[in-house]
């Protein structure tokens, strides 16, 4: 298979895949060649079940001489892992070569003479194992294991990843973009005509009704053309409809890149920024097979390397200090991601000294940001004010001197996109900043409501939930309008209408307040009604009107005007006196949702297969890593069926399995387990275990998982 | 020929005949010159505007307009136009002319890939003005020098910058 015939962000994925391994393998190395014990065997199990990875990515991808490669070295393994005996040498070299060569396989360089050589290799030194017959689930169906041969050409497990794809200048797909979201509102707009026509027609029967016999006679054609014209235009008007949609969900498709080539870009300039600020520390990004418009990807490209660059500079202790301070001379650096509905959650955390808050408040206090009387701020509300704009920072909270951009430019930048950013930090333990971005910029789910007259737009991922309020319950808390809530901080109140520079009107009885949060901030919106939910594109505004306040852009509605969409964050963070610190669950309101899907499988391809399959078929699809943070998914939200690999670190499918059918809450829940392990008895296991479903790997293909998807849903 | 063709034609028929009435005495006194520009003209209560067509990118009846929070009222708001969001200046509140109606037509303005747009009342058509016929705009309305106007003709008209009303302070939040 050339080189070419790889897709690009397969490939990506494939590559961190592999290259993580290679690392992990590395850091086994002196174990596997000296340990023993229980120490040894655990490093075996590890290396085996890294392999076994290894092997099932490559088959994902297509690459058959690369898993061909895995499966002998795994083979090898397996006959270690049975003794625990320590690698030799040459195995360990093996190895070490063997994912090297891997690596570059993936990366599109030619090396298959030298794999064909190693796997030659392997099949004919010692402690090789025989060719596995139909027991061992391992085995890619047309190849011999174990044979000496370099491999037939097979056709490709995955046909998507052999399309062919061209280079498209950014702007041109803004521009696809625009015409998706005229083309939506061209068909609201049609609709509107043909009822209108429809109307029209009744109008004419009441006219007929009322004239003599031979005018009626004579409208009788006219009325069946005007019935024809209905007909066809309903046709016609759903057929744009579904035009509209398809064309609407391709752009969004086209726009999408993962979140890892920006993680990858990062790790180099972490890693030299380390080097250059003499701190050891290990980079570790995981952020899956997530993808985010193209758009929002390069903007938090900036926002992501300032926030590692504080974490290196101002955070992480040099390592003698780490070693006094009894913490492992090497730091830590994680950029996490998760999905969350429409929104993706990026997390950047350190193990290093945290935040200061005794200088935080002294800061504040002395740029005078804290409140009026004594009540005493919460860490998390002090926190908030690091990313006051000019508030110092790190730098000095830390001691540190450093490049000392703001802070408050990283929050702006994530509020820009229609994000929002948290921090946490422990002091002495590291600190933890989550941005939260909209996974597309194509389309969002939002609430739409009046506010004195106009109609605004407010984005669903700010929305906690909506409320009627007696007038009468209004009450003044610090110097403005709050509502007492039981339990709680009372809920500042702020008028929409007077936000938006709207001609005041006097309030009903009843006020409607839509609860917004963003992080530990809350804030009741007062709006005139709330009219509903709906899914819009929202557009930039105009080029010289960048900084509106509480505005974000605007979406057009059906009728051709322009609903603003309210900057919530900014409307949350602008004070700092008005932060009203609160936890408690507050649920979002659900949209009509799509059927969710819990993907738990410890392979990146596998995961990022599965989950284009299931997001390809109309499903929603959250992904875990292992049986761990599948059951973490689970208690977190809803799902109507789980697809889980069997094979896991942590926890495996089988365990995962039997906690779901365990758990009151989860016990109807359909499970399909997808494993390479086909011998009876696993089958046997995964059905006692609870399994409704059992795909073997082997047979994979998209039809089976979801045609196993249909009977179960 | 669709409705809408068919309105733009009738709508373009009165354009051209008002156009022709309003340019026939210059255009009679003065055979086109090089240096001749063509304006489009339009009136916003008492007065008349015209705008080198080369920044002229289309004239439409007046869509619907949301309002900013800028506390600005020359700015009308945004409108969108062919899918994207455009400015709407009020060019009756921001050169405070005497007598303006309500606005019925956008005049939207095109330069270096940057979108503007006018509110007018009335759309009169084009017409050919040259450089002879102008006076400086500074001889104008008080106001006039702080505004974008390139010059006054002699029988009133002003002449809009399109330049300078892109680059215009009061017209940049950003």
């Amino acid at each position: 298979m050339s080189e070419s015939e790889i897709d690009p962000s397969l490939r990506a994925v494939l590559r961190e895949e592999v290259a993580e391994a290679l690392d992990r393998v590395l850091d086994l190395i002196p174990t596997l060649s000296r340990g023993s014990g229980d120490e040894l065997a655990a490093a075996l199990q590890q290396c085996f079940r890294i392999l076994h990875n290894v092997k099932g990515a490559t088959r994902m991808a297509g690459l058959d001489d690369a898993e061909l490669a895995a499966h002998m070295l795994e083979e090898r393994f397996a006959h270690g892992r049975e003794h625990a005996e320590a690698l030799e040498p040459g195995d360990i070299e093996r190895l070490r070569r063997c994912l090297m060569l891997i690596l570059r396989r993936v990366e599109g360089e030619e090396v298959s003479a030298q794999l064909d050589a190693l796997v030659a290799e392997l099949g004919s030194s010692p402690g090789s194992s025989t060719p596995s017959g139909p027991a061992d689930p391992e085995a890619p169906s047309s190849t011999p294991a174990g044979a000496t041969a370099p491999p037939p050409p097979q056709p490709s497990a995955t046909p998507s990843a052999l399309k062919p794809l061209v280079r498209v200048e950014a702007e041109r797909l803004d521009r696809l973009m625009d015409f998706a979201g005229e083309l939506l509102s061209q068909h609201v707009r049609q609709q509107l005509q043909l009822s209108e026509l429809s109307e029209l027609r009744q109008e004419l029967d009441a006219v007929r009704a009322s004239l003599g016999p031979e005018a009626r006679q004579r409208l009788a054609p006219i009325g069946h053309r005007v019935d024809q014209l209905v007909a066809r235009g309903q046709g016609e008007v759903g057929r744009l409809g579904q035009l509209s949609d398809d064309f609407g969900w391709a752009i969004k498709r086209l726009r999408m890149q993962p979140l890892m080539e920006v993680t990858l870009s990062l790790r180099r300039s972490v890693l030299e920024v380390a080097e250059q600020l003499g701190k050891e520390l290990d980079f570790v990004a995981e952020v899956g097979d997530l993808e985010l418009d193209r758009q929002i990807l390069d903007a938090l490209r900036d926002p992501l390397m300032h926030l590692l660059r504080n974490a290196i500079d101002h955070g992480m202790e040099a390592p003698a200090e780490r070693l006094a301070l009894d913490k492992p001379r090497r730091g830590r650096l994680q950029v996490r991601a998760r999905a969350q509905g429409a929104m993706v959650a990026i997390e950047v955390a350190d193990d290093g000294r945290g935040i200061d808050l005794a200088r935080v408040r002294e800061q504040a206090r002395a740029r005078r940001l804290l409140p009026e009387g004594d009540r005493e701020l919460s860490d998390a509300e002090l926190l908030e004010f690091i990313f006051t704009p000019g508030f110092s920072t790190a730098e000095q909270v830390s001691r540190v001197s450093g490049r000392g951009v703001g802070l408050d430019v990283v929050s702006s930048r994530v509020r820009e996109l229609g994000g929002s950013i948290a921090v946490d930090a422990q002091p002495g333990r590291g600190s933890r900043f989550e941005l939260l971005v909209p996974v597309s910029v194509v389309s969002t789910k939002g609430l739409l409501v009046k506010g004195a007259a106009a109609t605004y737009a407010l984005p669903l991922s700010h929305v906690a939930r909506t409320l009627r309020v007696e007038r009468e319950a209004v009450r003044s808390s610090e110097g403005s309008a709050a509502i007492e809530q039981k339990g709680q901080a009372p809920l500042k109140l702020r008028w929409l209408g007077a936000i938006m520079g709207e001609p005041r009107r006097q309030d009903p009885a009843q006020l409607s307040v839509v609860v917004l949060e963003h992080g530990q901030r809350r804030l009741g919106l007062v709006v005139g009604e709330v009219l509903g939910e709906s899914e819009f594109v929202s557009k930039r505004l105009p080029w010289n009107l960048r900084r509106v306040a509480a505005v974000a852009g605007g979406v057009v509605r059906a009728d051709g005007s322009v609903a603003l969409v309210v900057d919530i964050p900014s409307l949350l963070g602008g004070d700092g006196r008005q932060r009203g610190a609160d936890d408690s669950q507050l649920k979002i309101p659900e949209a009509r949702r799509k059927r969710r899907i819990l993907v738990v499988d410890d392979s990146l391809t596998s995961r990022t297969l599965e989950r284009n399959i299931l997001e390809a078929a109309g499903f929603e699809v959250v992904l875990a890593a292992d049986g761990v943070q599948g059951l973490q998914a689970l208690s977190k939200q809803d799902f109507d069926l789980v697809v889980s690999d069997v094979q896991m670190p942590e926890m495996d499918g089988l365990e995962l399995t039997r906690r779901i059918r365990a758990s009151p809450r989860h016990r109807e829940l359909a499970v399909i387990l997808v494993t390479s392990l086909d011998r009876p008895e696993d089958i046997r296991e995964g059905g006692e275990a609870g399994a409704d479903e059992y795909i073997v790997k082997g047979q994979f293909d998209q039809r089976v998982l979801l045609e196993a998807i249909d009977r179960l849903l | 020929m669709s409705q809408s063709q068919a309105q733009k034609s009738k709508r373009q028929q009165l354009l051209e005949a008002r156009a022709r009435s309003l340019a026939q005495r210059v255009a009679r006194r003065e055979p086109r010159r090089k240096e001749d520009f063509e304006v489009a003209l339009f009136a916003v209560g008492a007065e008349r505007f015209g705008l080198p067509v080369a920044a002229l990118r289309e004239v439409l009846a007046l869509p619907p307009i949301t309002a900013l929070p800028l506390g600005c009222p020359w700015i009308a708001g945004v409108a969108q136009l062919r899918g994207v969001l455009v400015t709407v200046v009020d060019l009756g509140v921001w050169f405070d002319v005497p007598g303006r109606g309500r606005p019925t037509y956008l005049v939207s303005l095109e330069m270096a890939g940057r979108v503007l747009a006018l509110s007018v009342d009335e759309v009169l058509g084009f017409r050919s003005v040259s450089n002879d016929e102008l006076t400086a705009a500074e001889a104008g309305t008080a106001a006039a020098s702080a505004r974008p106007i390139r010059a006054l003709t002699s029988d009133l008209l002003t002449i809009l910058d399109p330049e300078a009303l892109f680059e215009h302070p009061e017209l940049r939040f950003e």
